[in-house]
């Protein structure tokens, strides 16, 4: 695994967020590379960690007061032995080909366990919406499919949406492909639903991380029902998240922004729910304002000092951190474990140190990690690509079952794997391992290419 | 066809008791016969509402050749009669909200309007 690491180490030494998703993954597979030999005479690691193809592209545009801008465009092609590459686009000024090549490379992984045939890709630019005009976001955007177009497809590659790319953006980008291309087609996903979109997609990632907490459960008999439920964020995943716990009668007292948390003990019923949407989702307040509201509830301001998040230290029996990566640290982990909380469900994407995993799993707590729980998201992008290819619109409860099958099949396949590896019940491991495993064997199936 | 019916078929229809008219054809009805049936309060369905079975089911074809699969008589059947159900609501619905209940004709022009311009207002100028 060393091997690996140093390459690419030696071939990239500034890709620091690379090494580290790298590392996260080869952590896991070391055993399935002992057991199958084939693999490492056919140098698949080393195939792994080359993308497919990087394109790099220049992106101008001119702004409001006519003054020439200059941007780059990014889109790699990490893997599509399983299917056309699959991620979104981000649009922000940290963009950088080591954080797109990390995040494609899990996105990889991730797709795999879908059951869906997705790839894994992801791109953007170091463009920032923030205080630009819609006229200029428009400009933009169609500057930067002006190159992208050539490069993408329903067959090769699907972009979606990411930080600083919503509905908006997917809009104008949808709309300048469909004039340069000449077709209608499922290119992109995150579409409105008058124009391709889904049902359920913007529940999705909530609503999958729930379905994923009630399958771990199960596996010892036991249901949402009643669970006293830590949610972190205030965002698209919390909400959903809350929604769904609402649906299969379990309690959420928590929700947080960056600025604080609210701790409200009779639980953030289906009207308070609706007021905390409002608030966030059209008056773009702070939640803050959810205990002047509803004065039984608690407001914390986050405090600087601390070096731990007390959103994490109430009595509970779940966890579904939905806020944003690191937010459980070491201490944060051994708080929830001291109060009781025996599921935690990851609806963000990495939140937990790796310190916090270790208590999780030392401590027998049923931990879905991101790549699996949060994977709701991506499943139902997978079920709009499948909606356009048949030129047909599900029904809610169509796509809501579909997600929930998809959830079963990604908790049991990771169980399964876990199990097969020697490490029964740690559903990280087996995570990993489910989704390198399929995605190695299809590339030993396609050739060297 | 076109301008088939006009205002003295229209009051001649609503002297013997008719009480719905429902256009097969494209435009059949002229403007004044239309207006003779709103004041009259007989249930009217323009065409692009009432004739839109022909057209879905046209998207039904793309769909089972996209899929490389047919379905049975009752499949599409079932499909025809959900897609027809959706239509008549969403016509009712916009033709409420926009001041005017039960003018289907206001309802399908606006619903179908709003769609197709809330569209082309997410995809840019192009």
């Amino acid at each position: 695994m060393s091997d690996i690491l140093q390459l690419i180490k030696d071939r990239d030494p500034g890709e620091r967020e690379f090494h580290q998703a790298v590392m996260e993954v080869m952590s896991s597979i070391k055993p399935v590379m002992d057991r199958n030999p084939e693999y490492r005479a056919a140098k698949i690691l080393e195939r792994l960690v080359e993308p497919e193809r990087v394109i790099l592209f220049r992106v101008p545009w001119v702004d409001d007061q006519g003054q020439v801008q200059v941007n780059r465009g990014f889109r790699i092609g990490m893997n599509s032995a399983i299917g056309p590459y699959k991620g979104g686009l981000r649009f922000h000024p940290s963009v950088t080909l080591s954080i797109l090549k990390f995040l494609a490379f899990e996105q990889v992984f991730k797709n795999a366990l879908t059951t869906l045939p997705m790839g894994g890709g992801k791109g953007g630019s170091d463009f920032d919406p923030m205080g630009k005009s819609d006229v200029e976001v428009m400009r933009f955007c169609q500057s930067f499919m002006a190159e992208l177009f050539r490069h993408i497809g329903p067959d090769t590659d699907v972009p979606a949406g990411d930080i600083g790319v919503g509905a908006r953006e997917i809009g104008y980008l949808f709309g300048m492909y469909k004039k340069l291309r000449n077709e209608f087609t499922g290119v992109l996903t995150g579409k409105s639903l008058n124009w391709g979109g889904s049902m359920i997609r913007p529940e999705a990632t909530g609503y999958g991380s729930v379905y994923f907490a009630a399958e771990m459960l199960a596996t010892r008999n036991e249901t949402l029902n009643r669970k006293v439920c830590l949610v972190s964020g205030s965002g698209n995943v919390a909400q959903y998240t809350i929604e769904k716990l609402l649906d299969l009668k379990a309690k959420s007292v928590t929700c947080s922004d960056s600025s604080g948390y609210i701790y409200d003990e009779a639980g953030i019923d289906r009207e308070k729910l609706a007021y905390l949407m409002n608030l966030k989702n059209v008056r773009r307040g702070r939640v803050k304002e959810y205990a002047e509201k509803y004065p039984s509830a608690v407001y914390s301001e986050v405090n600087p000092d601390q070096d731990f998040n007390p959103l994490w230290n109430h009595k509970a029996d779940c966890a579904f951190p939905s806020a944003t990566q690191n937010e459980i640290n070491a201490k944060d982990a051994q708080n929830l474990v001291n109060n009781g909380v025996t599921v935690v469900s990851e609806g963000a994407n990495m939140p937990t140190v790796p310190e916090g995993i270790d208590i999780f799993i030392e401590n027998k707590l049923l931990y879905g990690p991101g790549k699996a729980a949060n994977a709701g998201g991506v499943s139902v992008s997978g079920l709009e690509m499948t909606q356009n290819s048949m030129r047909l619109s599900w029904t809610r409860e169509e796509v809501d079952n579909r997600l929930q099958m998809i959830m079963k099949s990604i908790h049991q396949t990771s169980l399964s794997a876990a199990e097969q590896y020697g490490t029964p019940g740690n559903y990280m491991n087996g995570a990993n391992i489910a989704g390198f495993v399929k995605v190695v064997d299809a590339m030993i199936d396609q050739g060297v290419v | 066809m076109e301008n088939e019916l006009d205002e003295a078929h229209a009051q001649l229809l609503v002297k013997n008791g008719c009480i719905a008219v429902c256009e097969g054809a494209n435009m059949p009805c002229t403007p004044e016969a239309i207006h003779v049936f709103q004041d009259k309060g007989v249930l009217y369905a323009p065409g692009k509402a009432a004739n839109a079975g022909g057209v879905s089911v046209s998207g039904l074809e793309m769909t089972q050749n996209s899929m490389r699969l047919s379905w049975t008589r009752e499949e599409v059947d079932n499909r025809l009669q959900m897609i027809m159900k959706s239509i008549h609501q969403t016509c009712l619905n916009a033709a409420e909200q926009y001041g005017t209940p039960g003018n289907y004709m206001n309802g399908a022009n606006i619903a179908g309007f709003v769609k197709v311009v809330d569209a082309m207002i997410d995809q840019g100028v192009v």
